[in-house]
Formats: structure tokens, C-alpha cells, sequence
């Protein structure tokens, strides 16, 4: 499924960007994430329950930046399984500086594997697409360090 | 929920046949006491699940069930490297390439669809079964995949089957008369290049399920299952497991519902046997509901492309020419059958001349087709359906007149058509009159004019055959090699001590009201009445006499096992009647059965009871002469076999099923132009299934057949995402079974119209369920008749409508060309 969306952040780029690349700090701003293990500076692995009317289906989700340039662009993949289940996503997010913060524009590319393609193929999209926005709107509201 | 316009009477009249006998197995039934495979249970027993591809194609890597096995409560584990060493392939059916096809009952080496068991796990409790299989680490190399049906016979679309090299399972091409002539002679040829027949399947109450013994002592193997086609399923396993076919020991009992879904679960039930084997222990089964909607076999998914119809001025459809693609997904487990059981229904109800049909069958990575009610037929039907309704509109015919005028007439049977298929009986003309005067047409073309702002009305009418009892000869027509000629069903009769008549059969009933209808047979015979006799509940193979193909499909069970009942039971009248004539001093030619005696005629006071027969010939035998005793058991086995013959495979020709019913069905719709929304308004039925047994059961069947075609129609349509090869909608919450509130009243009525070719004159009936599909689309194309729109696809929901009342139809879906 494809996706998209913006954000906006009072943050500078270079802070935001800061926010973005800390993936505790991605973590503690989303409900129902939990960070597992960071497996080197490009990649780390999270612990994930989205929630949908058919229940909570927890994901091990394998995390990893493919390309970044700072301040301005990065380029995220992941894979994930819960039992039968699987997940793979690419997220692509843009940075733009904008006199009151920055401008986030952000796509991505989601594919659920498994029954939770056909249970979930009508709450899906609106649940990824809201995962994607809180991390982004948690990094955007972070305080800078 | 129905209008019935003719209800007989119980008890009048000489016959239990005819007669709206009151159903035997509803009192087990609405008790709750009903045994489904579910409610079994056995000591030592543990459960299955089947851990299933999340991927539509990709190659298996590796499977790690250690930490599965180390579970506590787990029984044994299963994977498809296993079962290469411990099973056969699967044998093919098909011809050529597709005859080397390697199919097991889990995937060996890749999987092939979304849902296909990769492993399998025994465990003390459903949920642990469930648990152990998600422990089980799989790792997967994802394929480039392929859904569409058609493009799945190009060259460069990935191949499903290495083995093969093509996706393309059988073709072949089914030319009578002179099409080439016919096109060239027509006044008018309608073209249409493109329709599509959608999948959709039965969705049975009750899923699959199996309990499985693989008894080490015996080496034997104990099947409670609700499988309709045991001994099908014994073909295939036997080999497969390397075992003789007859350590298969099936048994059936109570089954909700089949339609052919439950023919091919026996790679389910070989699986399920090896845990048995390997765990020591019983194994049990029970498909969810997703489960049986992604993993367990779905109906025929056609496309038809270059259709020409040459049509005479005075509106005579002279044939059609056509290729066809039939989507057979990704392994032939009843196929490519389906290839050659559409050609029963050729011409569908209508005197063409003439046909061309280039025949394809091709594999996609998605669930396995396998029979589902109206079986490869009301795709044919629903086209042909489609291209009769499409030249009325195109060239100004009333659909009714056109129809009747190419109908096969009541004076033409036997109708011979031109692949040698022989219609029994009928009266097409008759039934289209009484189906439209049901729904009072002239008063829906009144409101039709004078439909309000944004509604549009339509009426759609839909003529179908539901042809019954399969030549199995036809299977040489796909494959010569085949071993299959003909077809048969089995029964017993027999006399119990105090006098008790039992039947069993061959078949599988799976709510069809098999006991029911044998025992009004077997009580005319025997002078009795349906109550005094017990038909065995479900299929024992240990018990009940069978052939080859007995089972319950292809609507043949009022023709194959009622006739094997009547057989049956003709052996045993026959032999109490011997018995009975020693007894009473008399001649066999004096005595009759009646009331449970046999009696002298006309004289009431020389008579013995059944009881008094039974204890002659089981108990006290030594008084019998030897002559009586040595041929005479009370045990009568029959088998009917209809009169088929070899067909002739290079034609393409011969009768290659047995009768013939039809059903018209007419459809009142409107259409919500702000929305879409199909609403039916009206809807009648009739149905002619020759002599009717049990006229209340057979408008149970039509008004199931009914539900399940309107629910195809506007409902259900299994989903696949194009990229990732996922279906959509493997959950009731997406794909909509029709239930009650979906359906319209029914009206229905009937015509009878013996078949000439069945003993007892009925007619197998109950998959007239395309009929729905064709009086839908019918009734849609009249609603949008003067929008340009062509209804090409057999499934409309909302959506599709919408789009065709507000799309650009400069470009139509349908040309003529006249001279």
C-alpha cells in the first residue's frame, strides 16, 4: 500500500534530524513501541503492538536506514514478523527548512504478507499511516538536546 | 421467504415418490444432535494446524521447527522435506508437460500461493498446535509471481512449475459444425472481446475437517471426515503413501454442506495422516474460516476474449466462436477436468449449430480451483447467457422472443447438440412463461417507464442447465491415457432379523436429504412405508457398498443413487418374495409386498411378516430347501450404471453426461444511479428436473442454488493484490457470503418433464446455481440499456455499476457488424 503525508515542526532541520536519527527518542514518543535492540548506527530492531478492531497484533520489526543525508532526506527500510505474519515497509521522508521549523514530507511503501493482508487490508493503511505520522510527530515535538 | 404454487399432499396417491416427505435427518438435526467431524473426539487425540506461506510465490529456503518440537504438549512436526521422503507426488490427470506436475500435500522446495501449508503441527491443544506453528522459523526467497489468468500464458511470466516450463496446463480446441461458414453466411455478427467471470466459491457452514488414525498395528488408516468424494480421494492417496487404497477406511456422517469444495481436502487428510503416523496418535482437524478461504480450493476463474456471434435477420443465433482462459491457480488437484465438464452445456439451452471454443487452462499463484456448485458449467452458461442477451439488445430482439425462438423446442428431445451430449427432456418455453408470469413482468416494464429520479429498473432473465452424472469418459478427451470410462453408484438392501429394511448407499450426502429420498424408493418397492426404513447416516466404506466414483457431486445422486437404491432393493423384494412363496404355499407371481407382509392378492389371510421372511433365511435356515437357502441373504448389493459409452476423443464427441435439467430464473433490479447499489425487487425461479422425488427437498436445493448464484453475482469475488499476489478477503468481515437478509423473496415453481434416460425419469438438480448470475447481469444490461454500458464482468457490486453509469461508452464493449 502506498502512502503519504506531511508534518510540521517547529524544530530547525538540524534538530529534527537529530530527533529522527535517535531511535530511543523515535520509541518513547510511540504508543505501543518498544525499542528492542540497536544493532549498529544504521539499523535496530523494535518491538511493535498496533491495534485494530480485531485485536493487537505484536511485531518484531527489523529497522534500517539504506540512505540519509543529514538534514535533508532519509531513506528507511524494515521487516517484521508476528507468527504467520509478515510486513516489509519503505519510507522515504524529506526535510525542509521553513522560517517558523521544517517542512516533513514523507511516503512510504507498506506490504502486509499473510491473513493479516486480508483481515487488515481495510484498517491497515490507516494504521500504518498514523504510526508513520506519530514517530514523525513525536521527533517534530521533541525538545532539542 | 417463497411462493409455492403447487404443494402435494402427504399420503395421497400410490407413491412415496412425488411426495413432500418430511425430512429424516431434521429431528437429529434440530435436536443439536447432528455428528459433525468437530464434535468427534478420541483417546490419545491431538489437533492440527497448519502454518501456511505468507507469500504468493518464493522458494523455501530452510524450516526450523526445533523450537516447536521442544514445546511441551507437542505431539509431532511436519514439513514438506518430510513429506517428500515419505510420500509419492500426486498423480495428474493432465496430458503432456503438465503430467509431470509435482504436487504434494505441503510445499516441497517453493511455495506456489498465499495459504499453501508449508508445515504442519500435532499438539495437545488446538491453541498449542497454533502457538508451535508461529515457533516455527521459516526462511522464504520471495518469487516474481503472477495472478492474471491470461497473461500467465506468455512466455516471459514467471513459471509456477519448473518441472513443466510453461504455465499453461491443457489446451485444446473444441471446433463443430462450421463456425467459419456461419460468420461468413450471418446477417449480423456481434463481437465482444472481452468478459469475465470472476471467483467466487461455497462457503459451507461447516469448514473442513478430518480425524485421522494411522493405526500401527493394522497398518491402517481411519478417516472420519466430511469429504464428498471419498473414493476419489482414495485414488490419489493410496499411492502417494505408498499404501494400499484399502487401508483407507473412510467414514462421513453428518456434513454441513459441500458443493464441491470438499472433493480435493485430501491433501489435507494425507498431511494429517502422516502426524498421525509420526506422533502415534489420532489427529484432528478443523479448518477455520480464513483457512478455508485462502488454503482450500475456490471456483473456476474464466476469461473470455474474441467472441463472435453470427446472427440471422429473423434473430436465429447460428453459434459462437471464442478462447477461453480458465484460471486454474497454482496446482491441478480436479483439474483440468474443468476443462473438458463446461462442454456438457456446449450450447447451453439453445440450438446453436456451430461453436468454436480454443480452450486454455493456466496456473496463477493463487488457490487451487477445484468443483464448486455448477462446476466449470455456469461460467460457459453465464457467457453464453450473456452473448443471447447482448444480440437482443444490440440488434433490437425482445430477450424473451430471441430466447424462445433459439430455445432447444419440447419436440426436439432427445436433442442431440453437436458434441453428441444427448438433452434428455425439457420445455424451455414453457418454464420461461411460467418464471415470467411469477414476477408479473408486464407490471415491471409499466414501473420500469415510470422509475423515479436516480432509480433505474431492469429485468434480466437466466436460462441454465444443470447437467447431471458424468461420463468419466469425458476425462479422455483432456487425457486419453486416462483409465476412466463411464460412471455407477452402489447400494445395499437389506432385511434385518425382526424385519428391519436397511439401506446404505454410496454417496456422501452432505445435506441434500439423501435419507430421506432412498427410503421413499426403497418403501415403494417394499410396500412400506418411508418410517420403516433406516437409511444409514453418511458413507462407512467398511459398511456400504461403493465404486469408483461413488460419491455426492455432479447432481447425479436422484439419478446414480436412487436408482442403485431401487436396484437394491428390487434384488431384496425379490428374494423375500422367494422366501415368502415356500412359506405360504403359493406362486411368487401371486404374492405382493404391502404393509410389511407379504401376501397372497386377495387373500389377506395367507400372509407372513417381514420378521417371519428374516427368521427363515437368518435364523432358522435349516428349514428352508437348499435351493432358497443357497440363494437367498437378504443382503442385496446393487450397483446402476448409467448407459454411457466411450467417447471420441479426437471429435471431442459423445455423451458425456446423463441428463439435463434446466432452470429459468428471472431478476427485477434496481439500480440506485447516486450509488450503484443493486437492489433486487422481485424474483421467481422454475426449475425442471424431470420427476420430482421430493418436491419440498428440491425447493430447498433452488432456493440454496439461488442464494449462493446471487451472492456470486453481487457479493462475492475473491480479491488478489496484483503486486504481492495477497487475497484481500479471506475473512467473512470482506468477503460476503450472501445470508438472508441479502435475499429476495423466491417465488418458484416447476415443470416436470421425465428424463427419458433415467429409470426412475428424475434428474440430478441443486447446482442450478448460475442461473442467478446470468438473470443478474441480464437484468443490470435492461436497467442500463440506454447508457451504452455492456455488463461484461459476472460480478457487479456497487462500485463496478457506478462506473459504468458514469463512463465514457464511446468505446463499447460490443460491435456488429451488419451487411
Amino acid at each position: 500500500m502506498k502512502l503519504e503525508g506531511s508534518v510540521h515542526s517547529p524544530l530547525a532541520p538540524s534538530e529534527l534530524w537529530d530527533a529522527l536519527r535517535d531511535p530511543q527518542r523515535l520509541a518513547d514518543a510511540l504508543p505501543g513501541v518498544r525499542l528492542v535492540d540497536v544493532l549498529d548506527v544504521q539499523s535496530f530492531r523494535a518491538f511493535i503492538e498496533p491495534a485494530t478492531g480485531l485485536g493487537v497484533t505484536p511485531f518484531e520489526l527489523d529497522v534500517r536506514i539504506d540512505d540519509e543525508r543529514a538534514g535533508e532526506h532519509v531513506s528507511i527500510s524494515g521487516a517484521g514478523r508476528s507468527g504467520e505474519q509478515l510486513v516489509e515497509l519503505e519510507v522515504e521522508i524529506d526535510l525542509s527548512g521553513r522560517a517558523d521549523g521544517t517542512a516533513v514530507e514523507w511516503n512510504a511503501d507498506v506490504r502486509f504478507f499473510g491473513l493479516l493482508s486480508s483481515i487488515g487490508q481495510r484498517v491497515l493503511p490507516h494504521i500504518a499511516a498514523d504510526m508513520i505520522e506519530s514517530a514523525l510527530q513525536g521527533a517534530a515535538q521533541a525538545e532539542p538536546v | 421467504m417463497t411462493d409455492t404454487l403447487t404443494e402435494p399432499g402427504i399420503g395421497t396417491g400410490t407413491s412415496w415418490q412425488g411426495q413432500s416427505v418430511p425430512r429424516k435427518e431434521d429431528g437429529r438435526y434440530l435436536r443439536g444432535e447432528g455428528a459433525f467431524v468437530d464434535d468427534l473426539w478420541m483417546h490419545r487425540m491431538g489437533y492440527v494446524y497448519f502454518l501456511r506461506s505468507p507469500y504468493a510465490h518464493a522458494r523455501i529456503l530452510s524450516i526450523d521447527v526445533s523450537k516447536a518440537a521442544a514445546m511441551d504438549g507437542v505431539y509431532a512436526t511436519l514439513t514438506g522435506e518430510e513429506v517428500a521422503e515419505l510420500t509419492d507426488p500426486y498423480f495428474q490427470m493432465a496430458p503432456g508437460a503438465a503430467n509431470g506436475m509435482v504436487d504434494y500435500c505441503l510445499a516441497v522446495g517453493k511455495a506456489r500461493f498465499m495459504g499453501e501449508p508449508v508445515a504442519a503441527v500435532l499438539a495437545e491443544t488446538r491453541e498449542l498446535a497454533r502457538d508451535a506453528a508461529e515457533a516455527i522459523e521459516v526462511v522464504y526467497e520471495p518469487l516474481p509471481l503472477i495472478v492474471d489468468g491470461v497473461a500467465t500464458a506468455e512466455p516471459d511470466a514467471p513459471v509456477l512449475h519448473e518441472e513443466i516450463g510453461t504455465n499453461v496446463a491443457w489446451t485444446g480446441l473444441y471446433d463443430y459444425g462450421d463456425i467459419d461458414w456461419a460468420l461468413a453466411q450471418a446477417d449480423h455478427v456481434v463481437r465482444i472481446p472481452h468478459m469475465y467471470f470472476h471467483r467466487f466459491s461455497s462457503t459451507p457452514l461447516e469448514c473442513n475437517a478430518a480425524l485421522v488414525n494411522w493405526d500401527p498395528g493394522t497398518d491402517t488408516i481411519d478417516v472420519k471426515s466430511n469429504i464428498q468424494m471419498p473414493m476419489f480421494a482414495s485414488m490419489y492417496m493410496g499411492p502417494a503413501l505408498r499404501i494400499r487404497s484399502d487401508r483407507i477406511r473412510w467414514e462421513t456422517q453428518d456434513i454441513g454442506g459441500g458443493f464441491g469444495i470438499k472433493i480435493t481436502t485430501y491433501t489435507y487428510i494425507t498431511a494429517i495422516a502422516l502426524l498421525s503416523r509420526k506422533a502415534g496418535r489420532p489427529a484432528k482437524w478443523a479448518e477455520t474460516r480464513s483457512e478455508h478461504l485462502m488454503g482450500s480450493g475456490h471456483g473456476n476463474e474464466r476469461t473470455f476474449l474474441d467472441i463472435e456471434v453470427p446472427v440471422m435477420a429473423d434473430g436465429t443465433i447460428l453459434g459462437f466462436s471464442a478462447r477461453a482462459f480458465d484460471d486454474a491457480g497454482a496446482y491441478l488437484r480436479y483439474e483440468p477436468l474443468g476443462a473438458v465438464i463446461w462442454s456438457h452445456v456446449l450450447v447451453g439451452c439453445y440450438r446453436f449449430k456451430h461453436v468454436r471454443v480454443k480452450y486454455t487452462e493456466t496456473l496463477t499463484n493463487k488457490v487451487p480451483v477445484c468443483p464448486n456448485r455448477g462446476y466449470s458449467r455456469l461460467q460457459h452458461l453465464w457467457m453464453v447467457e450473456r452473448i443471447v442477451d447482448l444480440v437482443a439488445h444490440e440488434l433490437g430482439f425482445d430477450p424473451v422472443e430471441l430466447r424462445k425462438r433459439n430455445y432447444v423446442q419440447p419436440e426436439d428431445y432427445p436433442y442431440e447438440v453437436p458434441n453428441g451430449c444427448v438433452y434428455d427432456s425439457g420445455n424451455l418455453p414453457l418454464s420461461l412463461d411460467k418464471t415470467l408470469a411469477l414476477i408479473d413482468e408486464p407490471k415491471w416494464r409499466e414501473r420500469q417507464r415510470n422509475a423515479p429520479p436516480g432509480k433505474r429498473i431492469g429485468i434480466g432473465i437466466g436460462s441454465t442447465l444443470d447437467s447431471g452424472t458424468n461420463n468419466f469418459g469425458q476425462s479422455q478427451i483432456i487425457n486419453p491415457q486416462l483409465p476412466f470410462t463411464g460412471n455407477g453408484e452402489a447400494a445395499i438392501a437389506k432385511l434385518g432379523f425382526y424385519g428391519e429394511i436397511q439401506i446404505s448407499l454410496g454417496t456422501v450426502p452432505q445435506g441434500q436429504s439423501h435419507e430421506t429420498t432412498a427410503a421413499q424408493v426403497a418403501a415403494d418397492v417394499l410396500g412400506v412405508s418411508p418410517d420403516d426404513v433406516d437409511v444409514t447416516a453418511g458413507f462407512k466404506s467398511l459398511q456400504n457398498a461403493y465404486v469408483g466414483f461413488s460419491g455426492t457431486y455432479a447432481s447425479q445422486f436422484a439419478v446414480t443413487g436412487l436408482n442403485a437404491v431401487a436396484g437394491a432393493a428390487e434384488m431384496l423384494k425379490a428374494e423375500i418374495l422367494k422366501i415368502g412363496a415356500f412359506a405360504l404355499g403359493a406362486a411368487q407371481s401371486d404374492l405382493e409386498l404391502s404393509g410389511g407382509m407379504v401376501q397372497v392378492v386377495g387373500d389377506p389371510e395367507r400372509a407372513i411378516p417381514l420378521a417371519g421372511i428374516a427368521n427363515l433365511a437368518l435364523a432358522n435356515v435349516a428349514a428352508l430347501p437348499d435351493e432358497i437357502a443357497d440363494t437367498t441373504s437378504l443382503t442385496c448389493r446393487y450397483v446402476y450404471r448409467p448407459p454411457f459409452e466411450v467417447v471420441d476423443t479426437e471429435r471431442k464427441w459423445g455423451n458425456i453426461s446423463l441428463t439435463w435439467a434446466n432452470q429459468i430464473h428471472a431478476c427485477v433490479v434496481e439500480i440506485d444511479e447516486a450509488t450503484g447499489q443493486v437492489t433486487i425487487l422481485d424474483y421467481a425461479a422454475v426449475d425442471d428436473c424431470g420427476i420430482r422425488i421430493n418436491p419440498k427437498i428440491i425447493e430447498g436445493q433452488v432456493h440454496g442454488a439461488a442464494a449462493h448464484g446471487i451472492g456470486g453475482a453481487l457479493h462475492e469475488s475473491f480479491t488478489y493484490d496484483e503486486e504481492t499476489g495477497q487475497l484481500l478477503n479471506a475473512t467473512f468481515f470482506d468477503y460476503h457470503a450472501a445470508t438472508s437478509a441479502d435475499i429476495p423473496h423466491l417465488r418458484t415453481d416447476y415443470v416436470e418433464s421425465p428424463s427419458l434416460t433415467s429409470p426412475n425419469g428424475a434428474k440430478g438438480m441443486g447446482e442450478g446455481g448460475g442461473a442467478p448470475l446470468h438473470a443478474i447481469s441480464n437484468a443490470i444490461q435492461d436497467a442500463l440499456a440506454d447508457t451504452g454500458a455492456v455488463v461484461t464482468h459476472a460480478f457487479n457490486p456497487p462500485e463496478r455499476i457506478y462506473e459504468m453509469l458514469n463512463a465514457d461508452h464511446a468505446v463499447r464493449g460490443v460491435e456488429v457488424v451488419s451487411r
